[in-house]
């Protein structure tokens, strides 16, 4: 097969023939198909690319907007008014593990400060005083209400019917203490 | 329920009743501050008493003892009975004196936990404790009064102005404290 192009050389006479490959004959593969496959790869493609970069595009507007938006709703509604209305909070503390939570909490500590507080050890030793304590207040007790009795018979005797009038003293107990 | 800062309010408001209170029993606390009957002021000063009459045997075995030691036994004589009382008698008077202007307490009164005090609620000057003092011991008999006076008051403290109040505990609470 020559081309039309090229004319023969006349001067040498010699004839130039060129060669080409045939084309692969359109029986082998049907040409619809793979021109179907190549379009089907072609939109895997592009889905893919759109996926990516749009839903990437996407969540990171979403990641901005949406702290954005929740924050200006979150200002604008009372929550912890809408939590006390609405929530049961004693329910929550009902199903709270309460034993882990006091393992975390120092209890020695607060043991000692409320020691301190209240200044034990100088109700301790108030309260024992070097003696016997018990036993002191017990004969204390035994003769108060032995004064009551023989003040009582006494104020029969003598029909007095007022009662005693035994008040501190001013000033002694007046400084609000009793 | 109290909680710190509460607690702590309520301190520095002055509002927190005393702790001492606490290990006074309960039936006792309404009688805090109240002026004392007969029998707990007689076993009082019977436990005055007796510490007096001990110190006293006790300085005359010691003086006893001494004269032994120095001299022979046959020339110490027993000092006369009415000696022995009047030392007795000085001895008490210098205690409750100085007990009652010092503390409001002698030691009868500290156990059975009551205080001397004057009209005011404070502490007996020297010369009225030392007036009371002698006054209780020329006439003892004056404490019975406590039981007809409408006021709880012996002889003495009628005249003198002076009460006997119950105070269980000893530092807290304690008007001489705050002075």
């Amino acid at each position: 097969m020559t081309t039309p192009g090229e004319q023969p050389d006349e001067g040498t006479g010699q004839e130039v023939v060129l060669v080409v490959n045939q084309v692969p004959s359109a029986g082998a593969t049907n040409p619809i198909s793979e021109l179907v496959g190549l379009a089907a790869g072609l939109v895997g493609a592009v889905a893919s690319v759109i996926d990516q970069t749009v839903i990437a595009g996407v969540n990171a507007a979403l990641d901005r907007v949406v702290p954005i938006a929740v924050n200006v709703v979150v200002d604008r509604i009372d929550l912890t008014k809408i939590v006390l209305e609405r929530v049961d909070i004693d329910a929550i503390v009902a199903r709270a593990n309460m034993d882990k939570i006091i393992d975390r909490v120092p209890m020695v500590e607060i043991a000692n400060y409320i020691i301190d507080e209240i200044d034990l050890p100088k109700i301790i030793r108030e309260s024992t005083g070097g003696i016997a304590v018990d036993a002191v207040n017990a004969a204390r007790l035994q003769s108060l209400s032995l004064d009551e009795f023989i003040n009582k018979i006494a104020d029969s005797i003598i029909f007095r019917r007022k009662g005693r009038k035994v008040e501190s003293p001013a000033g002694a107990y007046s400084e609000g203490d009793v | 329920m109290t909680s710190f800062e509460k607690f702590r309010q309520q301190l520095a408001a002055g509002e927190v009743r005393d702790l001492a209170q606490v290990t006074i029993p309960e039936k006792a606390k309404s009688k805090q501050g109240q002026r004392s009957g007969i029998v707990t002021r007689a076993i009082a000063v019977a436990i005055d008493i007796s510490v007096t009459i001990v110190v006293m045997l006790t300085n005359y075995g010691l003086l006893w003892l001494f004269l032994l030691l120095i001299a022979p036994i046959h020339l110490f004589e027993m000092p006369d009975a009415s000696w022995f009382f009047f030392a007795g008698f000085v001895l008490l008077w210098a205690y409750w004196t100085a007990a009652w202007a010092l503390s409001g307490r002698t030691l009868g009164n500290h156990l059975m936990g009551l205080q001397v005090v004057d009209y005011k609620g404070k502490r007996l000057s020297w010369p009225l404790s030392a007036l009371r003092s002698i006054f209780s011991m020329v006439f003892p008999i004056g404490l019975i009064w406590v039981v007809v006076s409408p006021t709880n008051r012996s002889l003495q403290d009628t005249i003198l102005r002076t009460s006997v109040v119950h105070n269980w505990s000893v530092t807290l609470n304690d008007p001489f404290v705050r002075e």
